[in-house]
């Protein structure tokens, strides 16, 4: 697998969501364009309509990008509401009565959506009760405590005050609640997420503070209302460009979805310590650990076999256990701060046990693998173990016992006074037995080659050369003694058995036989300059030599192009 | 004429010792190992060893080269190495030193006595023994490697094969029922053919003989 199939699994999810953001884009392009045209009619509000459009498209663009480029967060989204927020509360410059109305309910949303985005960073999702109460009560005071103000009629000016006092201070309270839980959060981030969530958090809480304070601030100071309500359009403005920097650059990056991570993993060679950086990097959360279960110990290990720190004394840590057919595997150790959504540390879960149980197979299937090549070579090595004890035996007891016979047969021939015609028998009985006995010697030879034993493969191979009948040539380059007796016996079969077919099969006028090490494996090649057309399955022999190669751990190639020669060629493995 | 042998199968050291016994040879020591030939030879240094080339402890090479270093620390000491198999490299390394007294022969040959006693005898004097097995080899890579012993006539090619393995004149004459002038006329046309210069001894023309054959096929680097 390789890069091109991890982008073709991406690219349906990425064209899906780039359709469903080219539509907002489009959408607010042409809302902001409605409201500048509407705007122009007015020549007085103008310049507020522009601004407020610039700001929303300020807000959504941001909101796009951030969603676009983390889609796994939810600030993306959060920002697209804040925009639709500013747009609502913009509509109030028009002069046209419905959106008026529409703006003076909707004027305050953006800062509950300011408040929702400081305590959802990073992950776009509220964690804590507290967290969730106080976004909520920001949202009934931006939306519900603002109803007086647009329901009551204009001239009831003590009750309007009263209701502005109540919406401030309930708004203060809010502002009170979400200060004490940002601030805890900052106590408890580490150094690099402090660099991050600080400015943050200062811009996004002085942003909401200043705008209600600066109308009552500033008047004295600055004597145009103009310029207040820029000063404040600009703070407001800031507000998705600092989240969407956050977002982009604090290092809470979610580059993918849990499918490309699984495409991921699946096509790099999954080491454990690829495994992690993988999850870590999907999730955005750099502190992310996975841990193994070691089950003979009972305890999560690390990649490194080494003890997994506990997650006690920690109240942030979180871990979710990663189980195979209901048996435990592993966990994952994540800051739940940083990764709001435990679903999506639970979809990574399943993606890591899909990835640590092909690693179990994958590592299961080479361990028998290399079982089944151990057994096979333990076959072969006794089947030549076999041999050479008999043909020991052969050696030792019936070769030597056929030279006395025939001794002792010759002597009965050369006895003193013997008759003509029984020395004549004696003498025939003597090379009957000679006879046997070369007979056996074939025999003994073909089972345990002297040469091979003697001096080793280029000896052995420089005998059967010489004793072939035709013009065959050796070259041997290489160290008899780097050669164990199961490779250097295989590749004498293979030599002899090539060299047999080139004498009965090929035709050839001239072989040549060639022995070299490259790289801890001896190469054997035998070429001959015959007709070719030679097969490893149609009984030459080399079949079994195939499956003798094969055992060892070789590669055998046969190349005989009708008409061009053959030419055997066999890489085995051997200690160099 | 004082003799060991170096066999490790006990019958056939035996056997071998009562052989060469009944012919009127001494043997004054037989070995089971090359260590021990080795350390005969040093104690009685004989005229002729006789030695196996597989022996204890490793089974391999070691009766040849034991011989060899025989050969080399006592020169003038003839070896005759017998074995079950015979090739074309220890004929070669034996022969190497270009001094004769050297035999290489298949165990099996031990059986004809009467030709394995003179055999010996020739060795022991200075001359060869080669096997008809070793020869043979030795022939027909010369005669592929497209070498003069391809020009040879089929008697000639005989006679040849006869004097490589070491015979002298009047044997070959007896095997092939030729007279001996006819062997030497042979013999004479095979040394032309191969531009060798005529020796007045039988030894060292035999082995000028069989190294011409032996460089004629051609070295493959081996080894």
């Amino acid at each position: 697998m390789g890069a091109g199939t991890v982008s073709r699994m991406r690219l349906p999810r990425s064209g899906a969501r780039r359709a469903a953001l080219s539509l907002v884009a489009v959408f607010a392009l042409l809302l902001g364009v409605l409201q500048l045209a509407v705007g122009a009619a007015d020549p007085d509000a103008s310049l507020a309509v522009t601004l407020f459009t610039i700001v929303f498209w300020v807000w959504a663009v941001a909101g796009l990008i951030a969603w676009w480029r983390r889609p796994g967060s939810g600030t993306g989204v959060l920002l697209l509401v804040g925009s639709v927020a500013v747009f609502l509360s913009g509509l109030g410059n028009l002069g046209l009565p419905v959106a008026t109305a529409f703006g003076a309910v909707f004027a305050t949303g953006i800062f509950a959506v300011t408040v929702h985005l400081l305590h959802a960073f990073p992950s776009g999702r509220l964690r804590g009760r507290l967290s969730v109460a106080t976004v909520v009560a920001c949202y009934v005071v931006a939306l519900v405590l603002q109803a007086p103000l647009y329901l009551l009629p204009a001239d009831a000016g003590d009750v309007r005050r009263a209701a502005e006092l109540v919406q401030f201070s309930a708004g203060l309270c809010v502002m009170v609640a979400t200060a004490i839980i940002l601030v805890g959060r900052l106590r408890s981030a580490d150094r690099a997420h402090l660099r991050v969530l600080l400015p943050l958090y200062l811009y996004g809480t002085l942003a909401v503070l200043a705008i209600p304070l600066s109308t009552v601030v500033l008047p004295p100071l600055v004597a145009d209302p103009d310029l207040i309500g820029l000063v404040q359009l600009a703070v407001i403005e800031g507000i998705p460009i600092v989240f969407l920097l956050g977002v982009l650059f604090g290092g809470y990056a979610t580059t993918g979805e849990t499918e490309a991570l699984s495409a991921w993993l699946g096509a790099a060679e999954s080491s454990r310590a690829a495994v992690a950086v993988a999850l870590s990097r999907s999730l955005g959360d750099e502190s992310l650990r996975v841990v193994y279960w070691a089950g003979e110990r009972s305890a999560f290990v690390g990649a490194d076999g080494a003890d997994a720190p506990t997650l006690d004394g920690d109240p942030h840590r979180r871990r979710q256990e990663v189980h195979v057919d209901s048996r435990l595997i592993g966990a994952i150790d994540y800051d739940s701060r940083i990764v709001g959504d435990p679903d999506e540390v639970l979809r990574a879960a399943r993606v890591l046990a899909v990835a640590l149980d092909r690693e179990r197979l994958t590592a299961a299937v080479l361990a028998t693998n290399e079982e089944l090549l151990h057994s096979r070579l333990r076959l072969v090595e006794t089947a030549d173990r076999e041999r050479t004890r008999i043909a020991r035996d052969l050696h030792d007891g019936l070769q030597a016992q056929l030279v006395l016979l025939a001794l002792e047969a010759q002597q009965l021939a050369t006895v003193p006074g013997v008759a003509a015609t029984t020395a004549e028998a004696a003498t025939g009985l003597r090379r009957r037995i000679d006879d046997s006995a070369a007979e056996l010697r074939r025999l003994v030879h073909g089972l345990l080659p002297s040469a091979l034993v003697e001096r080793g493969l280029s000896a052995a191979a420089e005998d059967l050369v010489d004793r072939l009948d035709l013009n065959a040539t050796l070259d041997a380059r290489i160290d008899d003694g780097d050669l164990d007796p199961v490779t250097a016996r295989t590749a004498y079969l293979i030599v002899a058995e090539a060299l047999t077919n080139a004498v009965k099969h090929s035709g050839a006028d001239r072989v040549h036989v060639e022995l070299s090490t490259d790289r801890g494996r001896l190469v054997i090649v035998i070429a001959d300059d015959g007709r070719g057309g030679a097969r490893t399955d149609t009984g030459t022999g080399l079949e079994g030599l195939a499956n003798r190669v094969d055992a060892l751990g070789g590669v055998l190639v046969l190349d005989s192009p009708a008409g061009e020669g053959t030419r055997v060629r066999v890489e085995l493995p051997c200690e160099s | 004429m004082r003799v060991v042998i170096g066999e490790d199968e006990v019958l056939l050291r035996e056997g071998l010792a009562r052989v060469m016994a009944g012919d009127g040879l001494e043997v004054v020591a037989t070995a089971g190992t090359a260590g021990e030939l080795e350390r005969e030879v040093a104690a009685h240094r004989p005229d002729l060893v006789v030695t196996d080339i597989r022996m204890p402890p490793t089974h391999s090479d070691e009766g040849l080269v034991a011989a060899l270093r025989i050969r080399r620390a006592f020169p003038g000491t003839a070896v005759m190495v017998l074995s079950q198999h015979v090739q074309r490299r220890y004929a070669t390394e034996l022969l190497d030193d270009h001094s004769g007294g050297v035999g290489y022969l298949l165990k099996q040959r031990i059986a004809d006595v009467g030709t394995f006693l003179t055999d010996l005898r020739r060795v022991a004097a200075g001359g060869t023994a080669l096997d008809p097995e070793v020869v043979a080899v030795l022939l027909s890579r010369a005669a592929r490697a497209g070498s003069r012993v391809g020009s040879l006539t089929p008697r000639q090619l005989e006679v040849l094969g006869l004097m490589a393995e070491g015979r002298s004149n009047a044997h070959i004459a007896t095997r092939l029922g030729l007279s001996e002038k006819a062997v030497v006329q042979h013999t004479s046309r095979i040394y032309d053919a191969f531009a060798l210069p005529v020796d007045a001894d039988d030894h060292r023309r035999v082995l000028a003989v069989v190294r011409y054959l032996s460089e004629a096929g051609g070295s493959p680097t081996a080894g």
